[in-house]
């Protein structure tokens, strides 16, 4: 699978991005790195410690770590989780988490494939 | 380590390494680049190369210590520095834009980053800041060659004059420090008598000039070797007006401050806290300050110098001379100050902190100066 099909597949906008950042290797580069990103490691230590702060720090960072490649959903899901806790834990943490996890899978499974 | 600088510096400040790369990439054809993972970090850097970093980009939401807390670290510690600070975050949220614009950021970027944009607005803040800094330094340049040239020329026409007294030169230097440290002495023991920067550094420069005018007396009861006759006496004290009268009627500079503080030098210098001083018999703080601090120091280094009509006399004995009230009655708070400052009075009399000191009160003056405008908002 090449980057672009990765973005295709995941309901992404490949030109956009490229059209943002004008530097194709770059892209391909943090797509393949954000396999080993420790934000969302981070976002499950802080749901299994239902640690506000932490939680919040993780989906924020997440949050604009999707934006700055372009995974539209993860973004928009992180972005869900991030407003909920900004001031207090809230009681729907777990079913938040469960939406930017799927979306984190999803986005792994598809950079596992890439060539 | 320190090589030229041809490229300005950027420090980028953000917890995510891939946010860090992608701006870096966008940057780092034209700037170079400095990387920062956290709040901590990034102030260490500063901490490190100051005003070398010309634009900091920083993320709002770090662990730890978040944007909010190092900007607010950087007006407390480093606001001197004055470097540009651009916030960056996937936050678009209009309450954390105003608590970054009020806290001294002067732009914010959402996230997600788009070259172009990026490129442009750190583009033209880079722009601007090295505008400023370079007028700034040109400003700095032009205020401290003018402070330099005033003080410069006060010296030389009043060694002119001294010269004619058949003092040597160091009357001037002597009463000038001596002038210096007595201020400085002062503003150490009491709130008495606040004095602004600029008066600060004008009063031991104006000290120069309290005898110029004995340029109206005739050579020889200038120099005359043995007591005044009382007519002779009489004349002798016209200097005072007549420094005063020269000053204030300088068609160009009425207003000037540091002509005005000259003329009152120069008018009553010879004033005495009881009132038993010449020309008008001033008393207590009617004399104004400037002239209070330069009439004891003109006192001691005429009592510790040799003149036409006497020997020098030791420190010992001046300093004992004044107390003891043989020179006129001072102010109470002043003599305090001669007291205190004892034995370092010899030593430093001839040194030139005083000079050292003058340049480091322009620097503070010209920098408040700058800044002044800038902090409006606040």
């Amino acid at each position: 699978m090449t980057i672009e099909e990765l973005y295709q597949a995941s309901g992404n906008d490949y030109n956009e991005l490229l059209g943002r950042l004008f530097n194709a290797k770059l892209i391909e580069k943090l797509v393949r790195k954000y396999r080993n990103d420790q934000n969302y490691q981070q976002l499950c230590d802080g749901i299994a410690a239902k640690n506000r702060e932490k939680v919040f720090t993780a989906a924020h960072t997440i949050k604009g770590l999707a934006l700055n490649l372009g995974f539209g959903d993860l973004a928009h899901t992180a972005s869900q989780l991030t407003e909920a806790t900004r001031n207090t834990y809230p009681e729907n943490a777990d079913e938040l988490f469960a939406a930017v996890e799927k979306e984190q899978n999803k986005i792994i499974a598809l950079i596992e494939q890439l060539d | 380590m320190e090589t030229e600088k041809t490229r300005p510096l950027i420090l980028i400040t953000d917890d995510s390494d891939t946010n860090r790369m992608i701006l870096a990439d966008m940057l780092e054809d034209d700037y170079d680049i400095l990387e920062a993972e956290s709040g901590k970090e990034a102030l260490k850097i500063v901490n490190e190369k100051k005003s070398a970093i010309d634009i900091i980009l920083l993320d709002c939401i770090m662990p730890d210590m978040d944007g909010f807390d190092v900007l607010a670290e950087l007006e407390r510690n480093w606001s001197k520095e004055d470097i540009p600070v651009i916030m960056i975050s996937a936050e678009s949220d209009q309450s954390y834009i105003v608590k970054a614009y009020q806290l001294g950021a002067v732009d914010y970027i959402c996230r997600p980053f788009n070259a172009v944009i990026v490129r442009h607005r750190v583009d033209t803040i880079m722009r601007m800041h090295l505008k400023e800094q370079h007028l700034a330094n040109v400003a700095t340049s032009q205020i401290m060659d003018k402070h330099i040239n005033n003080h410069m020329m006060i010296n030389i026409l009043s060694s002119i004059v001294e010269f004619r007294n058949g003092e040597s030169g160091q009357h001037i230097l002597h009463v000038q420090n001596l002038t210096d440290m007595l201020m400085r002495e002062m503003l150490r023991v009491t709130d008495k008598y606040p004095l602004t920067d600029d008066e600060m550094s004008m009063i031991p420069t104006v000290a120069a000039l309290h005898d110029v005018g004995k340029i109206s007396i005739p050579y020889h009861v200038l120099n005359k070797p043995g007591r005044f006759t009382d007519e002779e006496f009489n004349l002798m004290k016209t200097h005072t007006t007549v420094g005063y009268d020269m000053l204030t009627e300088l068609p160009s500079y009425q207003d000037d401050p540091l002509i005005n503080m000259a003329s009152q030098v120069c008018r009553w210098h010879h004033e005495r806290f009881d009132g038993k001083g010449y020309p008008d018999g001033l008393a207590g703080d009617d004399i104004p300050i400037a002239a209070q601090l330069v009439s004891i120091a003109d006192v001691y280094d005429a009592l510790t110098s040799e003149r036409c009509y006497k020997k020098a006399y030791s420190h010992e004995k001046a300093m004992q001379m004044i107390n003891n009230g043989e020179c006129g009655t001072f102010n109470p708070i002043l003599l305090q100050c001669l007291n205190n400052l004892g034995s370092k009075i010899p030593e430093m009399l001839n040194n030139s902190s005083a000079e050292e000191m003058f340049r480091e009160d322009i620097y503070r003056i010209i920098e408040n100066t700058l800044r002044a405008p800038q902090h409006h908002s606040k």
